[in-house]
C-alpha cells in the first residue's frame, strides 16, 4: 500500500462519506447513544485490596534448621487460598453481611458463596507477600468483606496450624509406640533363638572335623603298618619252624664233607691220588655229598635227633606276632569310632548352617525395626518442637502489611469511559464501514484499476468539477450538515454531562 | 470575431463551395455571436472549460487529452465518438469540454453533435433550438446549415439532438447519416467533430455510430460501473478505433 493509494483511498472515502453523510451522521450518533446508554446501566465497581506478610524469618527458624519443620510461604499461596476461601470463613462473612437477604435455601446460599469465592482475588505479590482484593458495586460491602476476610483468615490460620502440628505430633507418637512394640518382639525372638542353639558355632565344628580327619588319616597309616607287621611275623613264624630241621642235617653233612675235604687235601700233600687212602676218602666225600643232596624223609631214622631240639627264636617270634595282632585290632576299633565321630560332626555342621540362615533373618528384622524406631524417635522430637513453636506462635505467622482502605473512587470502566468510547465509535465505525464498502464494492473507483486490468490507454482522469450553482447548493448542504452534526454532539454531550453530574 | 479557416487542399469546386459556406457561416456567426455571448460566470455555471478559469487543473486535463488525440492522428482533423458506459456517466460533460478544448486553439474549430436523442442534454448550451440531428435524419428537406448552431463559445458549434425522439438505430446506418458525418468532418480541415453518443452499455446506438467515426473514447464514471462492464464496453468497440478511456471523477 503505497502513499498514492492511501491518498486515493482517503479521497474516495471522504467522497463516499459525503455522499452518505446523513447515514454516517445518524448511524454514528445511534452507535454513540447505544454505548452511552450501556454506560448508564454499567455498574461501577469499587476495588478494595490489602496485602498480607507471611513472617517466616523469625529468630527461631535458623536455630532449628533441620530440626523442626517451619512451613514455607512459597507453597503457601494455595494453602492461603484454600483456607481464606473456605466455606467456613465465607459462610461467616455471608451471614454477617447482607448477602443472603433472607435466603434460606442451602443450594442458593452455596451458589452465593461460590460467586463470592470466584470474585475474591488472592495472588502472590512476590516473596512473602500475598495480596487479597475484591471488587463490588458497593464500596461499603467491598471494604467490609476484605477486612473481615483477612481478620478471619489470620485467626483461622493460627488455630489451624496449631491443630495440624498437634495432630502430626500425635500421629508420630502413635507410630513410635507401635514400632517400640515391634522392636521388643524382634528382640525376644532373637533371644529365644540364641537360647535354643547348643551346637556351637560353625568355626568350632569345622575345627573338630579337621582334627578328626587328621586323626583318621594317621590311624589309617598306623593300621597299615600294624597289618604289615602281623603279616611279616606270621610268615617268619612259619619259615622259622621249617628252616630249623633242614639246617641241622645239611650242617652235619657240610661239616663232615669239609672235614673229609681237609683230610683229603692233607693226604694229597703226601700221597698221590692213586693212594688207596685218597681214593677211599674221595669215595667217602662223594657218598657224603650224595647223602647231603637227598631230601629229608620225616620219620626217618636219621632226623630224630634234630626234631627234638628247642628253638628260642621261634618262641620269641610267636610272642611278637601276638602283640602285633593286638595292636592292629586296637587301631581298627579306634578308626571305626573316629569315623563315626566325623559323621556326627558333619551332621552338626549342616544343622548349624540352617540355624545361621534363621539367625540372619531374625537379626535383619531386628536391625530394620530398630533403625525405623530411632528415626521415628527423632521425628517425634522434631514434631514436638514444631508443635511447641506453633503453640507459642513462633512458626509462620501472617501479618497485615497494608491494611484495606475505604475506596473513594471506582476502578475499572466508568461512565466517562463509555461516553468517550461512544464518540470514538461514532467516528471510527462509519469510516471503517465506508472503507470496507469501497474495498468490497466491485465498481471502479480508482483510475489505475483501469490501466491495470485492461490493455487500453487511460487518456486522462478528469477531476471532480463542481459548478457554481452546485457549490452554492453544497454550501447550504454543508451548513445543514454541520448544524445537524452540532445538534447531535450537543444532545450527546448534554446527556452525558447531565448523567455525570446528577446521577 | 472568429472565423473558420479555409481548407488549404481540395478541388476547385469544393473551394468555391467552401467560400460560399464561409460567407454564409460568417454571417450566421456574426448574428449568433451577437445573441449569445457567454460570460465567464456562465461557462463556469455550465461546467465548460475556458482559458480564464480559475481551476487550471481540469483545463489542463482536457488540454492533455486533446494533445494526445492530436498526436495520434498527426495533426489531421477527425471525428471522435464519446460514449459512457452507463447513463449519467458524464459523456456529455466530457464531449462538450473536449470540443471546447479544441476550440480553445485559435487555429481550430470544433463541432459537437448531440446524438443522445433519448436524453438530450445540450439544451444548456443553446436555447430554443427547434431543429436538430434527429430532425435532419428524418426530414430530407432540412439542410445541414439549419441544424448547426453557434454556442456562444468561440469556435465551437453544436448540432443539438432535435425533437424527434422515436428515431431507431436504422437511421444511423442510413446513407444520409453516413453522408452527414463525412460532410461535417470533410468540409473544413481544421474542424474537429465530437459526437456525444448514448451510453454504450444500454443501447446499440453507440456501437453503430462508432462505425462512422474515426475514434472512440469511453468515459468510465467514478463508482458507477464494474470491471466487467468496462470489459464488455471495450470489447464492443473495434480495437483500432478505441483511443482510450477517460476516467471521470
Amino acid at each position: 500500500m503505497d502513499f498514492v493509494f492511501i491518498l486515493q483511498l482517503a479521497r474516495a472515502g471522504f467522497r463516499e462519506l459525503w455522499l452518505h453523510r446523513y447515514a454516517a451522521l445518524f448511524g454514528g450518533f445511534a452507535i454513540a447513544v447505544v454505548i452511552l446508554v450501556y454506560g448508564m446501566f454499567w455498574q461501577e465497581k469499587y476495588t478494595v485490596s490489602t496485602s498480607l506478610y507471611a513472617d517466616q524469618q523469625n529468630i527461631i527458624a535458623p536455630l532449628l534448621q533441620g530440626q523442626a519443620q517451619v512451613t514455607k510461604v512459597e507453597d503457601q499461596l494455595e494453602i492461603v487460598k484454600d483456607l481464606m476461601l473456605s466455606n467456613r470463613i465465607l459462610e461467616q462473612i455471608v451471614k454477617g453481611e447482607d448477602y443472603l437477604n433472607g435466603i434460606e435455601d442451602p443450594a442458593q446460599q452455596s451458589s452465593i458463596i461460590n460467586g463470592l469465592r470466584a470474585r475474591v482475588e488472592v495472588q502472590s505479590l512476590g516473596k512473602n507477600y500475598i495480596g487479597v482484593s475484591f471488587a463490588d458495586v458497593s464500596p461499603d460491602r467491598a471494604y467490609n468483606l476484605v477486612t473481615q476476610l483477612v481478620d478471619l483468615f489470620i485467626k483461622e490460620s493460627s488455630a489451624n496450624k496449631r491443630g495440624q502440628s498437634k495432630q502430626a505430633f500425635l500421629f508420630i507418637e502413635k507410630q513410635v509406640a507401635s514400632y517400640k512394640e515391634q522392636l521388643r518382639q524382634a528382640e525376644d525372638r532373637l533371644k529365644e533363638f540364641n537360647a535354643s542353639n547348643l551346637d556351637g558355632d560353625e568355626g568350632r565344628v569345622q575345627g573338630n572335623i579337621e582334627g578328626l580327619r587328621q586323626n583318621i588319616a594317621d590311624l589309617e597309616l598306623d593300621l597299615g603298618q600294624a597289618s604289615e607287621r602281623v603279616k611279616s611275623f606270621e610268615s617268619q613264624v612259619t619259615q622259622e619252624d621249617r628252616y630249623l630241621s633242614r639246617k641241622a642235617r645239611s650242617e652235619e653233612f657240610r661239616e663232615r664233607i669239609a672235614e673229609a675235604v681237609t683230610q683229603l687235601d692233607n693226604l694229597k700233600l703226601s700221597y698221590t691220588s692213586r693212594h688207596p687212602d685218597v681214593i677211599a676218602l674221595e669215595e667217602h666225600i662223594k657218598a657224603l655229598r650224595g647223602a647231603a643232596s637227598k631230601p629229608v624223609s620225616v620219620g626217618s631214622s636219621g632226623d630224630s635227633t634234630v626234631r627234638g631240639v628247642e628253638n628260642p627264636v621261634f618262641d620269641e617270634l610267636r610272642g611278637a606276632l601276638a602283640s602285633a595282632k593286638v595292636e592292629r585290632d586296637t587301631l581298627t576299633s579306634r578308626l571305626t569310632s573316629m569315623r563315626a565321630r566325623l559323621g556326627e560332626e558333619r551332621e552338626r555342621a549342616s544343622r548349624i548352617a540352617e540355624r545361621d540362615a534363621e539367625l540372619a533373618e531374625l537379626t535383619r528384622d531386628y536391625s530394620v525395626t530398630k533403625g525405623l524406631y530411632e528415626d521415628l524417635l527423632n521425628s517425634k522430637e522434631k514434631a514436638r518442637l514444631s508443635m511447641t513453636l506453633d503453640i507459642e506462635g513462633q512458626g509462620v505467622t501472617y501479618k497485615i502489611q497494608e491494611p484495606a482502605k475505604y475506596p473513594l473512587f471506582a476502578t475499572g470502566l466508568r461512565f466517562i469511559h463509555f461516553a468517550l468510547a461512544g464518540i470514538l465509535a461514532a467516528i471510527v465505525v462509519p469510516i471503517g464501514l465506508i472503507i470496507s464498502y469501497i474495498f468490497l464494492d466491485p465498481r471502479i473507483r480508482f483510475s489505475n484499476a483501469i490501466e491495470e486490468q485492461f490493455d487500453v490507454p487511460l487518456l486522462g482522469e478528469i477531476p471532480h468539477l463542481v459548478s457554481n450553482p452546485i457549490k452554492r447548493m453544497r454550501k447550504v448542504d454543508v451548513r445543514l450538515f454541520v448544524f445537524m452534526g452540532l445538534v447531535c454532539v450537543a444532545l450527546y454531550a448534554s446527556t452525558a454531562a447531565f448523567y455525570l453530574i446528577w446521577m | 470575431m472568429d472565423f473558420d479557416q479555409n481548407p488549404k487542399e481540395g478541388s476547385r469546386n469544393i473551394v468555391r463551395l467552401d467560400e460560399a459556406e464561409d460567407r454564409l457561416s460568417r454571417q450566421q456567426i456574426r448574428e449568433m455571436a451577437d445573441i449569445y455571448h457567454l460570460a465567464v460566470e456562465d461557462l463556469d455555471e455550465k461546467k465548460i472549460i475556458h482559458s480564464k478559469m480559475r481551476d487550471k487543473k481540469i483545463l489542463n486535463v482536457f488540454r492533455e487529452i486533446r494533445t494526445k488525440l492530436m498526436q495520434k492522428v498527426g495533426g489531421k482533423n477527425f471525428t471522435l465518438l464519446v460514449t459512457s458506459i452507463s447513463q449519467g456517466g458524464g459523456a456529455t460533460f466530457v464531449s462538450t469540454n473536449l470540443a471546447a478544448s479544441f476550440a480553445l486553439d485559435h487555429g481550430k474549430t470544433a463541432l459537437m453533435v448531440d446524438c443522445n436523442i433519448y436524453a438530450p442534454s445540450n439544451d444548456q448550451l443553446i436555447d430554443g433550438a427547434d431543429l436538430g440531428f434527429s430532425d435532419y435524419l428524418q426530414d430530407p428537406s432540412i439542410s445541414m446549415e439549419e441544424i448547426i448552431y453557434a454556442t456562444g463559445i468561440p469556435r465551437l458549434r453544436l448540432v443539438p439532438a432535435g425533437s424527434a425522439t422515436d428515431l431507431g438505430p436504422e437511421y444511423y446506418t442510413s446513407y444520409r447519416m453516413q453522408q452527414f458525418v463525412e460532410e461535417l468532418q470533410g468540409r473544413y480541415a481544421d474542424r474537429y467533430v465530437v459526437i456525444d453518443a448514448p451510453p454504450i452499455g444500454s443501447t446499440a446506438d453507440a456501437r453503430i455510430l462508432a462505425e462512422l467515426c474515426d475514434f472512440v473514447t469511453i468515459v468510465v464514471p467514478y463508482g458507477m460501473v464494474t470491471s466487467e462492464q468496462v470489459k464488455t464496453a471495450i470489447e464492443s468497440v473495434p480495437s483500432d478505433k478505441l483511443v482510450g478511456v477517460i476516467f471521470n471523477n
